[in-house]
């Protein structure tokens, strides 16, 4: 079976080699960006299987993010959305622009592993 | 000369200074030095931070897939993982030898348990102990800085280091306020019950903020069951007590309704208003009674607070309370929300006045008002054509108008001025009773004017206006009176069951009346006060011994007392007596049993007894209209007409009869008068010192 590539965008050098590190081991192929821009142009190079954003990031935000993905480039590839921000606000306008799921900082990476797991087999095996 | 000298004398303060021109270059130079030397040091150290940031940025980088690998390392791992990750071990032990580098590692955790969750941050945790790091915390304890100590206990609560617990718990009263305060909070992050040692342990002030912080700390426990605060409402530490409360508040714990109940009478007002929250969230409708008793004694916020508690338990036996506090109070605020409260609890008792817009009826009201005014003051004199004039008939150019005499007769004034009013004022008459039977059910108003007037002149004139109603007007008047039935108005109302001619009047007249004397509330008198008070208490507290017994320490005075109690106590004492059956020693028990047998034997020959209800209703009411009698004929004036009725009076009237009193205290007191004295070990003692004294 062809292993999954993902996407990861998160500012945080450390949460981010972290999960990296956690997905990786889970035999996910993760792409790791740290701004919106070079995750951007990260997208326009390659789709991945599906992407992990942080909210809040420099260039440009997960919500901007999502918005792009589905009017833009019309790709329905599962989002997944994590914030500390995790007021009901946020929560659901990113819902509402079409992400598929949503995390509050802190994250658990066993829990945003199963979280992947099951967006993955949603979107690929149905 | 003398002017030239002055005028060319050269001043040396306010000359020209003189610079020396060839050290210009020289200071030019200096400066530019100086210019240079800054912009270097600027240059140097903001590239030395540079260097510092990404050589930090860089360790972070290459230490942040190590801290990763040795997380989520697991038992079960390849053996190319388990020998990549002893190796990494040897290495990182290697280089947590260096300070600095020990510095870094511990920085990436602390920001790294911000961010993850789960079993993962408990993996963080353990490997901060692993690498020994809490070590360096402990270090940071002993530092002479607050801000070192503060951050050392910050990190040991950060990562959740329980061994650290009792060393933590040693800055609990540390008199550095910061350092105290976080250890507070590390105590109670630590573990569930650091909230116990922290409200045991406490001597020191906890401030609000502080105070909320910790309620915060004690909500991020998963599956917290918290103790009983109720524990703690007895500390020594007021802001521990508020503090307990405000736990009580936020945990549901409404167990503790007396203790919560007692501490309403507070003198810390801060105490007495999360008191008075608890009691409100917890709806103990048994703290009514002390919420009004404390009333008179808080300050206007805690009245506010009082009143808001009374609107959300009380009912309308609350009003009478609620008016006293209207008529009395002076803070408009207090004043205020008390009249919000009385409508809270009956809804649209009292009703918008101020700044309306007057109807022409408000208008014809206060004209006829006005011109009714004179009337009380001047006596109108009126020709008329016959008796039974109609009003039509009377001629306004007859009428002569002079000032009333004091001393003239008042009965013939009232006459005429009721002949007077009659045919003219009968709408503003009206209002006029309208508006005093409001604002007297509402305690408003202390009707002046109506105390003033002698009681039959009232009589008349709400006779001559009720007789000029029309049937509509009636059925209105006696449905206001129905609403509050008031005892000033007996007389009229019975003026109408006997000559109204409509029966319906006649019966509805009846039952207001009726009402009016089962309820026997004035509302002005002062001495309603007292009456309600002595209603809402419970019959053993009306004994005149009661607070004598209160303030006894020894045995000896309260036997003095009880025995006391026997001679001239009657059925208050007996309620009291028999309530200390139940509270007092054994050692007292026989005085009591031998003093209620005697008064229950004095009351059967005697008074009655009554059942508390009973006395309620009946004694109280008879107390009120014998003081009543007082204020109306004067004490000289107050004859007591037989001996049923001398027997009924209050205690508070037995003076008049004192004679009577006396003979029966004697008869009692010829029977058995006996006083015992038992001299303590310490006069033996003195005495026999003294008396080794002399002898020596």
């Amino acid at each position: 079976m062809k292993t999954k590539e993902l996407l990861l965008a998160e500012d945080d050098l450390m949460l981010a080699t972290l999960l990296r590190y956690r997905l990786e081991k889970s035999g996910y192929q993760v792409v790791l960006v740290h701004d919106g821009r070079a995750m951007k142009e990260g997208l326009e190079q390659k789709m991945p299987h599906a992407i992990i954003c942080d909210v809040m990031m420099p260039y440009f935000s997960g919500i901007e993010l999502v918005d792009y993905l589905r009017n833009e480039l019309s790709s329905n590839i599962p989002i997944i959305l994590i914030s500390s921000a995790s007021n009901e606000e946020n929560i659901i306008s990113a819902f509402n622009m079409g992400a598929n799921d949503f995390m509050a900082k802190p994250v658990s990476p066993t829990e945003l592993l199963a979280r992947v797991g099951k967006e993955l087999n949603r979107y690929y095996c149905t | 000369m003398y002017i030239s000298n002055i005028t060319y004398r050269s001043i040396s303060w306010i000359t020209v200074p003189k610079v020396p021109t060839d050290a210009l270059w020289t200071l030019t130079w200096l400066f530019v030095a100086l210019g240079v030397i800054y912009f270097v040091a600027v240059f140097v150290f903001k590239n030395k931070l540079n260097r510092h940031f990404i050589k930090t940025k860089s360790k972070h980088a290459q230490l942040a897939p190590i801290i990763s690998n040795f997380l989520f390392h697991s038992t079960e791992d390849p053996k190319e993982e388990q020998k990549e990750y002893v190796n990494l071990k040897i290495e990182i032990r290697e280089f947590l030898n260096s300070r600095r580098f020990r510095k870094i590692v511990s920085t990436i955790l602390f920001d790294l348990q911000k961010d993850v969750a789960g079993g993962t941050k408990e993996r963080l945790f353990k490997l901060y102990k692993e690498l020994g790091l809490h070590h360096d915390s402990y270090a940071k304890l002993n530092s002479w800085r607050w801000q070192t100590v503060a951050k050392g206990l910050n990190e040991l609560a950060q990562m959740q280091v329980e061994e650290s617990f009792q060393m933590i718990s040693k800055f609990l009263n540390d008199r550095r306020g910061l350092v105290r305060k976080q250890a507070e909070i590390a105590i109670i992050t630590l573990r569930h019950d650091g909230i116990n040692h922290l409200l045991d342990t406490t001597t020191y002030a906890i401030s609000e903020w502080q105070q909320l912080k910790l309620i915060e700390a004690l909500d991020q426990f998963d599956n917290y069951s918290p103790p009983k605060f109720s524990n703690w409402l007895i500390s020594q530490n007021n802001d521990v007590v508020l503090l307990a409360l405000r736990l009580i508040r936020h945990f549901n714990q409404n167990e503790a309704a007396k203790s919560i109940t007692q501490l309403v009478k507070h003198k810390d007002d801060e105490i007495k208003l999360a008191a008075i929250s608890c009691i409100k969230d917890f709806n103990f409708s048994g703290a009514l009674t002390t919420l009004k008793n404390v009333f008179w004694q808080s300050s206007d916020t805690v009245k506010i607070q009082l009143l808001d508690a009374i609107a959300l338990l009380g009912d309308s036996n609350s009003l009478p309370f609620l008016k006293l506090v209207v008529t009395e109070e002076q803070n408009f605020m207090v004043l205020t929300k008390a009249q919000s409260t009385i409508n809270a609890i009956v809804p649209e008792t009292i009703l918008p006045s101020k700044d309306l817009v007057e109807t022409k009826k408000d208008k014809k009201k206060k004209s006829s008002s006005k011109a009714q005014k004179p009337d009380l003051k001047k006596v109108g004199k009126v020709k008329s054509k016959g008796k039974n004039t109609p009003i039509n008939d009377i001629e306004v150019t007859e009428i002569e108008v002079y000032d009333i005499v004091k001393k003239e007769s008042p009965k013939e004034t009232v006459i005429e001025e009721a002949t007077f009013i009659e045919p003219e004022f009968e709408i503003g008459v009206l209002d006029e009773m309208l508006d005093q039977s409001m604002n007297a059910s509402l305690g408003l108003v202390a009707t002046v004017e109506g105390d003033n007037q002698e009681p039959s002149q009232t009589k008349l004139d709400n006779v001559s206006a009720y007789k000029n109603m029309s049937f509509e007007e009636r059925t209105k008047f006696i449905n206001t009176m129905a609403e509050v039935p008031d005892a000033r108005e007996s007389e009229l109302l019975e003026y109408i069951m006997e000559n109204e001619v409509d029966a319906e009047l006649r019966f509805q007249a009846f039952d207001v009346l009726k009402r009016t004397k089962q309820e026997q509330t004035p509302k002005i008198d002062e001495i309603e006060g007292l009456v309600n008070q002595a209603q809402i208490l419970p019959l053993k507290y009306h004994s005149i011994f009661f607070e004598l017994y209160e303030h006894c320490s020894d045995l000896d005075s309260k036997k003095l007392l009880i025995r006391e109690a026997m001679f001239i106590g009657d059925l208050k004492e007996l309620h009291f007596l028999k309530g200390l059956l139940e509270s007092e020693p054994n050692a007292l028990k026989p005085a009591i049993i031998e003093s209620i047998s005697v008064i229950e034997n004095r009351c059967e020959n005697g008074i009655s007894i009554l059942d508390e209800a009973e006395f309620q209703n009946q004694d109280l009411s008879h107390g009120l209209s014998h003081t009543q009698k007082v204020k109306k004929k004067g004490v000289e004036q107050l004859v007591i007409e037989n001996e049923t009725e001398i027997d009924k009076l209050p205690l508070e009237f037995c003076f008049l009869n004192l004679e009577k009193e006396e003979e029966t205290v004697a008869k009692v007191m010829d029977t058995d008068i006996f006083f015992d004295f038992e001299l303590s070990k310490e006069f033996h003692a003195n005495v026999a010192k003294s008396k080794n004294r002399i002898e020596n």
